[in-house]
């Protein structure tokens, strides 16, 4: 049982309903903004090719289907999460002190090998908005205090910082995966769709 | 909690096990408002999985559809100065949530209901599966391994070179069974058992357990066409993915729901876990849910028996034992290191008690199921229930296999999973939809049935979960012009896609 380099990096998306978790996604992926999704209908996956350290990766992006809002996220959307992004709303402090309880519910139902090294990324979204409740230096502090968690300041409508942000969490989201390279954890894994699952000899016979 | 929750639905279901899920998505898919709720906090009902914690705790709560639970914790058969294993309670309990202990664990035939239902609907995109590593049998009290594919024969100690021949023929005539080139000869089968069919080819005693055991999984009763029919299931699942027939999902079965109501989710389903109900009434037009203080209206309701108001669960008679289960964790697989190679993987056994008229079935899972910690392994004995005592009803088939393969046991426990009987939800007066609670089946074929059927019954002329586009196919009107569509491609371009949606239709229904 080889090691196999993974090329696709799974990310997952959480916070508070409507602080643009699935704008941002779509920003970042389809450079589109719309105001008309109130709460997430339709949004499944994105998956965007990067380059990283002169590594091309896929990158697919896991949104949370709404699921979230009566928090109802099964654990089945945390496994094998490379990198997490929590996402709150400068205008909502609410959305802001909930991310203590968004990230121990990652560490509990994602149970990462290592839960002090997990890549976590927060994204302070709406920054376009007038009325701003949650300070930079706030938010700089709660970040710090969780490990260093990078943070940026993001506007999915202006599509400021998004690109930069998304660069971050992909970088740091491949050398989580290259750490769990060597501890090897599940290499012969199938999805059902993919062709190259078929074996490649010519042992298709039916006996 | 917020409770800005909706108040009329098309469609409440009630119970997130794999049948409830499976109808969620279909009516969500073609574009029904659903509600989906569960009094329980975590996802698949009685057919979810659990860490180690929950599971235990789990078995000191019965409820209607699970109970005898029991558990054991053995301390290492302790030869004093070499314990056997390091492990301890408090070690596998640190480790709780590595676990995922299923409470329904079931294997899919590669080619089987499951693997084509989430194919054709696209929900394989939120599962991902290990092919099974050894399809096993009990020979002599001994575990071997049944060869599945021609590699797999060519290379097999477990058998002598005139035997794989005659095990290929044979193969090979049921693989032709049914078509032009059918042997005549076993055409004067029909009506008989599969066994005096066997027996009449004169394959030898080891192949006939080899076929009745493993691969055509019967019984001595078992007619001539269920035994070809099963057969044939087995060897068009093979070759397809890795080197047996069969799937298991990463993570455990628990998994399996979850991705439905992910797609339900997807198109606009709401999800509500600890949510209960308190009372269900109806009137001509429509079904008024009462829970937590608020009244939910649907057109229509289906509902898990599990998760009936004890008002109503009455009308759909009685919860009777149905499956009898087992489940235990070792530091040591079963068998030797040929079926266990790097630490193992998963493999099947099919076991037979009380002169081959009663069966279980036996998954072992390693680490690399993703299901348990690395250095331990999951057994999952399953039988369907004939008493209300589990362990009783799995002690010959436990028997067969501690007795005479040393296995370090550390957790043992059972339980019973329960369901009313088909009759009584059939003939419920009341205008909710019951689904049938899980059955004892390799596969999901009941299941999937099950839900199927309830859907048309819902949604007579409806598609029942027809393929989910991938999001790069999904272009939202209106919203970026410039985005090609197929009519906007140039024609060779567009016959390429015409080629490539045909192909991919063709491997839906490949077999």
């Amino acid at each position: 049982m080889a090691t196999r380099k993974k090329s696709l990096l799974k990310v997952i998306i959480l916070g508070d309903s409507s602080v643009g978790k699935t704008s941002l996604m779509n920003q970042y992926v389809n450079k589109r903004f719309s105001n008309q999704y109130k709460a997430t209908i339709g949004a499944d996956f994105c998956t965007k090719e990067v380059v990283v350290n002169d590594r091309v990766v896929t990158m697919q992006i896991w949104d949370t289907a709404g699921q979230e809002r009566f928090q109802s996220l099964g654990v089945a959307f945390y496994r094998g999460a490379d990198c997490c992004v929590l996402v709150y709303d400068v205008t909502a402090p609410n959305s802001f002190k909930n991310l203590d309880s968004w990230r121990d519910e990652f560490l509990i139902q994602a149970s990462p090998r290592d839960p002090e090294h997990f890549p976590f990324v927060v994204l302070g979204n709406k920054v376009d908005l007038d009325n701003r409740q949650v300070s930079t230096r706030r938010a700089q502090q709660w970040c710090q205090s969780k490990n260093d968690i990078p943070y940026y300041e993001t506007s999915a409508k202006e599509g400021i910082n998004v690109e930069m942000a998304f660069q971050t969490i992909a970088k740091n989201a491949l050398e989580q995966e290259a750490e769990a390279e060597l501890i090897n954890d599940f290499p012969d894994q199938l999805r059902l769709n993919s062709e190259n699952n078929r074996p490649g000899n010519a042992d298709n016979c039916q006996c | 909690m917020s409770d800005d929750l909706p108040e009329e639905f098309d469609l409440i279901v009630i119970g997130t096990g794999f049948v409830e899920s499976c109808v969620a998505a279909a009516a969500s898919r073609i574009g029904k408002n659903v509600l989906h709720i569960d009094a329980n906090d975590y996802y698949g009902d009685v057919w979810s999985s659990f860490s180690l914690e929950a599971f235990i705790k789990l078995l000191e709560q019965p409820s209607n559809s699970l109970r005898n639970g029991s558990y054991t914790w053995h301390k290492s058969t302790e030869q004093e100065e070499q314990p056997v294993t390091s492990w301890t309670r408090e070690s596998l309990l640190e480790k709780s949530r590595r676990f995922s202990l299923d409470l329904s664990p079931r294997v899919a035939y590669c080619a089987g209901s499951l693997v084509q239902l989430l194919i054709q609907s696209n929900i394989c995109r939120y599962a991902e599966f290990r092919s099974l590593d050894h399809v096993c049998m009990l020979y002599n009290e001994e575990l071997v391994s049944v060869p599945c594919s021609r590699s797999d024969v060519f290379n097999t100690k477990t058998l002598t070179m005139v035997e794989k021949r005659l095990l290929m023929k044979f193969l090979t005539a049921c693989n032709d069974y049914g078509e032009d080139k059918c042997n005549e000869d076993s055409l004067a089968f029909r009506g008989r058992t599969f066994l005096e069919y066997l027996q009449a080819q004169r394959v030898t005693e080891k192949i006939a357990n080899c076929v009745m055991q493993a691969i055509a999984m019967c019984d001595a009763n078992t007619s001539f066409e269920t035994g070809m029919q099963r057969t044939q299931r087995f060897l068009g699942s093979l070759g397809r993915y890795g080197n047996t027939p069969f799937l298991f999902p990463m993570y455990g079965c628990g998994e399996l729901p979850q991705c439905f109501c992910r797609l339900c989710a997807v198109y606009g389903g709401i999800y509500c876990l600890k949510r209960s109900v308190d009372d269900i009434n109806w009137t001509d037009s429509e079904l008024l849910v009462s829970s937590a203080g608020k009244t939910l209206r649907a057109k229509h309701l289906v509902c898990a028996p599990s998760q009936l108001p004890a008002t109503l669960a009455t009308h759909f008679g009685e919860s009777e034992p149905r499956i009898s289960r087992g489940l235990f964790i070792t530091s040591k697989p079963l068998g030797n290191e040929e079926l266990n190679k790097g630490g193992g993987g998963v493999n099947l056994l099919r076991l037979l008690a009380a002169n081959g008229e009663r069966e279980a079935c036996l998954i072992q899972l390693s680490h690399y199921s993703g299901a348990c910690p690395e250095g331990l392994y999951i057994l999952h004995l399953t039988t369907p229930a004939i008493s209300a005592d589990p362990a009783a009803d799995l002690a010959d088939f436990a028997a067969q296999l501690f007795e005479t393969h040393a296995s370090q046991i550390l957790l043992s426990a059972y339980f019973t999973i329960a369901a009313p009987a088909a009759e009584g939800i059939a003939n419920a007066d009341t205008p909710i939809l019951c689904t049938a609670g899980p059955a004892y089946e390799q596969d999901y074929d009941a299941a999937i049935e099950n839900a199927r059927q309830i859907f048309s019954q819902l949604y007579a002329n409806e598609e029942f979960l027809p393929r989910a586009p991938d999001p790069e196919e999904i272009v939202v009107d209106g919203e970026d012009p410039s985005a090609l569509n197929e009519h906007s491609l140039p024609d060779d371009l567009r016959a390429q896609l015409q080629d490539l949606e045909q192909a991919a239709q063709h491997m839906d229904i490949a077999d």
